[in-house]
C-alpha cells in the first residue's frame, strides 16, 4: 500500500515537472480561480459587515406627550421588552432632551436656547434593534399602541423607506455574491477539467502503453488525480501570496492616496479584524475547495477518457 | 500454453481471421509469416485481449481469454511481454523508468526491482543508456529497451510483432539473435514478421498467414 502511494506520488511529481508548461497553465487557472473567489468572498463579506452596521445603527424612535404619565411611559417600555426583539431601549428623559437640545442650539442660536421651555420637550425612547425585520415588527406594535392611545404617544420616527432600501440592498448583494462565486466555481471546475483532459490527451500514448504492460485503471488514474489536487493546493497558496501582495503595496505605496480615504468613508463602523487566526482557516478552507475541485475534476476528466 | 480454437474474427463485417487452429508449446520460437494485412497483427491483439475475437476461444497460460473481464486483464498482460514494432515506449521516462516500470505495477521493492533492470538492461547491451530518454537512443537501442521491458517480469510468452520493421537489416538481425537468445534460455518466443531473410536463416516452426487463413504450420523456410 505505502509501496504504491510511494510511486503514485513519485509519477505525480514527473508529471508535474515534465510537463511544465501544462503544469504552469493548470496552476494559473487555479489561481485565478481562487483570486476572484477571495475577492468576492471579501467584498460580499465586507459589504455585509457595512450594511449589517447601518442596519444596526437605524432605531425608531417614539415620542411621548410632554404631560404622558410616567406609569404609561413604563407600560410602553414593558411591552417593547416583551418581544425580545430589541437590543437596547434608551429613555431620553424632558430634562436629558432639554440637555440635547441645548448644547445643540447654543452653537447655533443661543436666543432660541433660552427661550424654550424645559415642559415643551417630549420624552422619547431611542429603540434599537440587531437587525431591520425586528425593527419593522416593533414598529408595528408602536403604531397599534399609538392608534390605541388617548394622546399620550405623540410621534413615531421611522424611516420606513430607509430601512426597506437596506433592507433589500442586504439581501440583493448577499445574493448577487452567493450566485457569483457559485457561477465562478462551476466555470473555474469545468476549465480545469478540459485542462485536466488536454492533459491526459497528451499523456494518451502513455496512457495506451502502460495499459498494454498491464496498468489497472487505478494505477493509471492515480497520478493524474494526486496532479489535480496538487494544483489546487498550489493554486490556493499562488491566489493568497497575491492578494497578500496587492495589500502589501496598496498599505505601503498607496496609503495616503486609496487607503485613508476609504478608511474615513467608513468611519465609524467596526472595520472587520482579520486575524492570523482567521486568514489561516480561511486558507485551510480554500485549500480543502481546492482539493476538491482539483481531484474531482481530474477524476471525472481520466474516468472519461479510461471509459472510452 | 497458447492455444487457439477455431478463432474467427470479423471486423465491419469483414473477416479478418478465418478459422485460426493452433497451439504453441512451453520453449519454442515460432515465426508468424503473411503479407500485411493477412491478419498477424490481429492474432497478437487477440492474445493480449485488445480486441475481442468474434466466435472460437483462445487459452493461455491457464486464462480463457474470451472470458476474461475488464478487472482481470492488466494482470493477463503482465504475463505476456509484447514488443511492438513501433517500441511503445513511455517518451517522457528514462531507459531504466521505462523498464522498471513493468515491474512497480506488480509488488516489487524497490531494491528488486533496481536489481532485476540492471541485469536486464546488461543483458540487451544499454546498462550505460539508463538515463537516457528514448528519444536520445537509436531505433535499435529503443527496440531493446523495449525487449527489456516485456522480459523483466519474466513473462510465459514473448510476443514480438514486426519488431525489426522499422530497423536498419544489420541492427535488425541483431534484435533476432537477441530473442534468440531469450528463447534458448526458456522463453517462449512469438514473432510476427514478413522478413523471409530472417524466416529462411533461423529454421523454426513457421505458421503462415494468408486472408485471415492458417496456410502452412511447419519447420522451415519461408518464400513471400
Amino acid at each position: 500500500m505505502m509501496l504504491k502511494l510511494e510511486r503514485v506520488l513519485k509519477y505525480t511529481y514527473q508529471h508535474i515537472i515534465r510537463n511544465g508548461w501544462l503544469s504552469f497553465a493548470s496552476i494559473a487557472i487555479m489561481t485565478l480561480t481562487f483570486f476572484v473567489i477571495s475577492i468576492f468572498s471579501l467584498t460580499v463579506y465586507s459589504v455585509n459587515v457595512v450594511l449589517h452596521y447601518y442596519e444596526s445603527k437605524s432605531q425608531i424612535i417614539l415620542f411621548f406627550n410632554p404631560n404622558a404619565p410616567a406609569s404609561y411611559i413604563s407600560a410602553v417600555k414593558k411591552d417593547i421588552e416583551n418581544t425580545h426583539r430589541a437590543t437596547e431601549i434608551k429613555y431620553v428623559s424632558k430634562k436629558q432632551a432639554f440637555v440635547n437640545f441645548e448644547k445643540t442650539l447654543k452653537t447655533q442660536n443661543p436666543q432660541l436656547a433660552k427661550a424654550v421651555d424645559l415642559n415643551a420637550l417630549p420624552p422619547s425612547y431611542e429603540i434599537s434593534t440587531n437587525n431591520l425585520s425586528n425593527l419593522e415588527y416593533i414598529a408595528g406594535i408602536l403604531y397599534k399602541l399609538k392608534s390605541q392611545s388617548k394622546g399620550e404617544i405623540n410621534n413615531i420616527l421611522y424611516f420606513k423607506s430607509v430601512v426597506q432600501f437596506l433592507k433589500k440592498a442586504v439581501s440583493i448583494i448577499t445574493s448577487i455574491g452567493i450566485g457569483l462565486i457559485v457561477f465562478l466555481s462551476i466555470i473555474s471546475f469545468v476549465i480545469i477539467i478540459i485542462t485536466v483532459a488536454i492533459t491526459i490527451n497528451s499523456h494518451s500514448e502513455e496512457i495506451e502503453i502502460m495499459k498494454l504492460v498491464g496498468a489497472t485503471d487505478t494505477y493509471v488514474s492515480g497520478p493524474f488525480i494526486f496532479e489535480g489536487a496538487f494544483y489546487g493546493i498550489i493554486g490556493v497558496f499562488a491566489s493568497s501570496i497575491i492578494l497578500y501582495l496587492i495589500f502589501l503595496v496598496l498599505n505601503t505605496y498607496y496609503r495616503e492616496s486609496v487607503i485613508l480615504p476609504l478608511l474615513s468613508f467608513f468611519q465609524g463602523i467596526p472595520i472587520p479584524q482579520y486575524s492570523p487566526l482567521l486568514i489561516l482557516e480561511i486558507i485551510f478552507v480554500e485549500v480543502l475547495l481546492g482539493i476538491i475541485i482539483g481531484s474531482i475534476s481530474s477524476f471525472i476528466a481520466i474516468s472519461r477518457y479510461l471509459k472510452k | 500454453m497458447l492455444t487457439f480454437k477455431n478463432v474467427y474474427k470479423e471486423y465491419k463485417g469483414k473477416t479478418v481471421l478465418d478459422n485460426i487452429n493452433f497451439h504453441i508449446d512451453e520453449g519454442e520460437f515460432v515465426f508468424l509469416v503473411g503479407h500485411s494485412g493477412a491478419g498477424k497483427s490481429t492474432v497478437i491483439r487477440l492474445v493480449i485481449k485488445e480486441e475481442n475475437l468474434t466466435s472460437g476461444s483462445i487459452h493461455f497460460a491457464g486464462y480463457d481469454i474470451e472470458k476474461l473481464n475488464k478487472k482481470a486483464l492488466p494482470y493477463l498482460r503482465r504475463e505476456i511481454g509484447v514488443v511492438f514494432q513501433d517500441f511503445k515506449l513511455l517518451p517522457r521516462k528514462t531507459t531504466f523508468e521505462n523498464v522498471s516500470f513493468a515491474l512497480e505495477l506488480s509488488d516489487h521493492t524497490n531494491r528488486e526491482i533496481k536489481k532485476s533492470v540492471d541485469y536486464i538492461l546488461d543483458m540487451v547491451g544499454l546498462s550505460t543508456k539508463s538515463k537516457m530518454f528514448p528519444h536520445q537512443l537509436s531505433g535499435g537501442e529503443r527496440q531493446r529497451v523495449a525487449i527489456a521491458r516485456a522480459l523483466v517480469n519474466n513473462p510465459h510468452i514473448l510476443i514480438a510483432d514486426e519488431p525489426t520493421g522499422n530497423l536498419d537489416p544489420l541492427v535488425g538481425w541483431d534484435i533476432i539473435q537477441l530473442l534468440n537468445k531469450i528463447n534458448s534460455w526458456g522463453t517462449t518466443v512469438l514473432m510476427a514478421t514478413h522478413a523471409s531473410d530472417i524466416v529462411n536463416s533461423m529454421q523454426k516452426r513457421v505458421i503462415a498467414l494468408d486472408e485471415g487463413r492458417i496456410i502452412r504450420d511447419s519447420e522451415g523456410g519461408y518464400n513471400e
